[in-house]
């Protein structure tokens, strides 16, 4: 470990400083052999080496040095994780890496295809795509050509280099730019998005658009992004009511302990089918029928009591515009109110805080909440049904 | 679970999910059924479709709201979970591997022959196509090695010479082994298989197999010796990790002898292994030295080792010799 002293000299000495770092930092975590080390701490520097001077943005810096170092640290983490992770589980956590990025893709869109035809479309797809990194590797770092890993380390770094190549980013027409593993997994479903009207095989080489012959991964690019504060067109969107609903939703489920319902949730926006929920969360049709209500009696709760202004708001039913409800129905709404509960909706409109309301109507807190509840209910079910706008009991 | 659900009807519940989900028909957000049609159907909502609802401008590149941070990432988590959960079940394989093997931790060594052989670096100008794994190279030479002399029939020689890297694949062995044999320099059926070929682990098996039964061809050729009363002399030369060995037989009928002479690139023997028994000829340092075969008569058959003088377990290089009619 290097004090800031230190790191700040390697910061400002170069390649080969770079190099010694990394050496040193492998022989301290690891228990493979100086040569190894030293070879592949070689071989990482390059990689920044390279990428650093192929950027514009980086050589406008005026920190080539610095972003070397952050880059290299990067790569040292992420070689050292699956270093620590070992052979078996290391290429197990890759090949899971690799597969959920694809895992979209392998199918041509507009198909259902199910999880088991997924994952045999994965494993294919990934045989040939080892093969190709594995070239790639030999190809851009200084080894022989029949080089292959054979102790722990070396193995660690390649299924590190695989993780970061599939990871880079090709640009596409229109300022946008996908994954690599991404296109060639679209490639693979027989499918071409309609963007692509350039050669991806040349991009993949690193034909980039303002001059970067080597194309970023994904944690590269975000520190640059990071540092610099650009705003790329493509990144930036106001974010829209709906977003927040989720986002808080989300929030809301997690402090209430509940996991499941956020991954219910997160793969049903995913559009996956019943069966490939049941399948990647491991659920029998009956637990995901359970989670299923379980994640509707949340988003109830949620939708009419922990964040109702916000998910009125969204729906176009905030009380500025009566719930939602139509004139008549509003009038038949407030008509079948008793003067109580009159008086909670006044109260709400004024905007008063809750505890201040509550006791305005002499009401416990959560016992106000509660009737509020009960009116947005019977509000909801005169807006969406409209033939039952009678104000009668809406048991079922 | 109190009873506040049942207050709100479940088309209304439906209703809300749906617009959560971005879905334009409420009844796709009922219960995520399978489409009619089965699974593999077409939807309107698939999975790359720009849909109004999902994506604020209609751009499947901008879509957002499936594409939060907080969503992917959940998502990417997920699956990755459940695949590495099946990867560690059936660990996949990486190109150079042909089974789940060891790295070690500590140690430096090759995983693949402990001592490095010193005969390989002639395999590596053997003139083939792309360069073979050193793994593949000492596996073809050993097998030769046991082979070369012993089996006559060429094509045979061939498909035993690689059948252990193959298993399972006698068909297409066979099928190789008839192409390389009839194979010459200019051989269109030879360069359409192997092309294009970048290296050895990207190759088909069809490739692969083609490549070393060349590999095994060039090796059979360099590993005989065959000498008669039309050809009195052979000369073989064998790259080896200390330097060129060369090997000189010369053949006198009359006499029925036969003399060998090699030149060592560093300390160590030729042995001549034959029916009557066996000679040896040995020396400390790099040069050369002579054997005598003096019952060399037609169809007779000797094996030839070459041996250097050097630590560790080192195998000998074998060569046939045969007198022919």
């Amino acid at each position: 470990m290097l004090n800031p002293e230190e790191m700040s000299g390697v910061a400002s000495g170069g390649v080969e400083a770079i190099v010694r770092y990394l050496e040193e930092e492998f022989r301290s975590a690891t228990t493979a052999s100086p040569r190894v080390c030293g070879a592949v701490a070689r071989r990482l520097a390059d990689e920044v080496r390279r990428i650093c001077t192929e950027s514009q943005r980086i050589q406008a810096s005026g920190d080539v040095d610095g972003w070397m170092l952050q880059l290299a640290r990067h790569r040292l983490q992420q070689c050292l994780r699956y270093y620590q992770r070992g052979a078996s589980r290391g290429r197990a956590e890759l090949h899971g890496t690799l597969s959920a990025i694809v895992y979209r893709y392998i199918a041509p869109p507009r198909t259902r295809a199910s999880y088991q035809a997924r994952l045999t479309a994965i494993e294919d797809f990934l045989q040939g795509f080892y093969v190709e990194s594995l070239n790639a590797f030999r190809r851009e770092n200084d080894v022989p050509e029949t080089y292959s890993p054979r102790v722990l380390l070396e193995l660690a770094e390649y299924m590190a280099f695989v993780e970061r190549y599939a990871k880079r980013r090709i640009p596409l027409p229109g300022r946008r730019s996908q994954q690599l593993a991404i296109l060639r997994a679209q490639t693979f479903a027989k499918q071409q998005p309609p963007e692509t009207s350039i050669d991806i095989e040349r991009a993949a080489e690193g034909g980039g658009s303002d001059g970067d012959a080597y194309t970023w991964d994904d944690a590269s690019v975000q520190q640059v992004r990071d540092v610099m504060g650009a705003q790329e067109s493509t990144e930036v969107a106001d974010a829209s009511l709906r977003q927040r609903v989720i986002e808080e939703l989300i929030d809301y489920l997690r402090s209430k302990k509940q996991e499941e319902c956020v991954d219910y949730l997160v793969l049903r926006l995913k559009d996956m089918t019943t069966a490939e929920i049941e399948a990647l969360l491991n659920l029998t049709p009956r637990q995901r029928d359970y989670l299923q209500q379980r994640f509707r009696y949340h988003l109830i709760r949620f939708a009419l009591q922990h964040r109702w202004e916000l998910v009125h708001q969204w729906l176009d039913a905030d009380l500025g515009r009566n719930l939602g409800l139509l004139p008549q129905q509003w009038e038949v709404f407030w008509g079948a109110l008793a003067p109580e509960d009159q008086a909670l909706v006044t109260g709400k409109r004024s905007g008063l805080g809750d505890r201040e309301l509550a006791q305005q109507l002499g009401l416990g807190l959560s016992q106000m909440q509660r009737q509020w509840f009960k009116l947005l209910e019977t509000a909801w079910e005169l807006r969406n049904n409209p033939e039952s706008g009678t104000g009668e009991s809406t048991d079922e | 679970m109190n009873s506040n659900l049942d207050g709100v009807p479940q088309d209304v519940q439906h209703w809300l999910f749906g617009q959560l989900l971005g879905e334009a028909d409420a009844a796709d957000a009922a219960d995520a059924v399978d489409p009619p049609g089965g699974p593999m159907a077409a939807t309107g909502s698939g999975l790359d479709a720009p849909s109004a609802s999902f994506s604020q401008t209609g751009d499947p590149m901008l879509d957002f709201v499936d594409d939060l941070p907080v969503v992917r990432d959940r998502y990417l988590a997920i699956v990755q979970a459940r695949l590495m959960a099946e990867a560690e079940r059936r660990p996949p394989l990486f190109p150079w591997e042909s089974e789940v093997q060891d790295y070690p931790e500590v140690y430096d060594e090759p995983m693949v022959g402990q001592v490095p052989n010193p005969w390989l670096p002639q395999l590596g100008a053997l003139d083939l196509p792309t360069v073979l794994p050193e793994a593949v190279m000492a596996h073809v030479l050993e097998r030769c090695q046991t082979l070369v002399g012993q089996v006559t029939q060429k094509g045979r020689a061939l498909m035993e010479a690689v059948d252990a890297l193959f298993p399972g694949q006698e068909a297409l062995m066979n099928q190789m082994a008839g192409r390389v044999l009839l194979a010459t320099a200019r051989d269109g059926v030879m360069k359409k298989t192997l092309e294009p070929l970048d290296f050895y682990e990207g190759a088909t098996t069809e490739q692969q197999i083609a490549l070393t039964m060349l590999a095994a061809q060039r090796l059979f050729g360099s590993l005989s010796l065959e000498l008669g009363a039309r050809s009195p002399r052979c000369d073989r030369q064998w790259l080896t990790a200390f330097g060129v060995l060369t090997l000189r037989a010369v053949y006198d009928g009359d006499r029925g002898t036969l003399a060998i002479e090699g030149d060592l690139p560093c300390g160590g023997a030729l042995t001549l292994e034959t029916d009557g028994g066996s000679t040896v000829a040995q020396r400390t340092e790099a040069g050369p030295v002579v054997l005598q075969w003096t019952e060399a008569r037609p169809q007779a058959l000797a094996s030839l080792l070459v041996t250097f003088a050097v630590d560790g377990d080192v195998p000998p290089l074998r060569f046939a010799v045969t007198v022919k009619d």
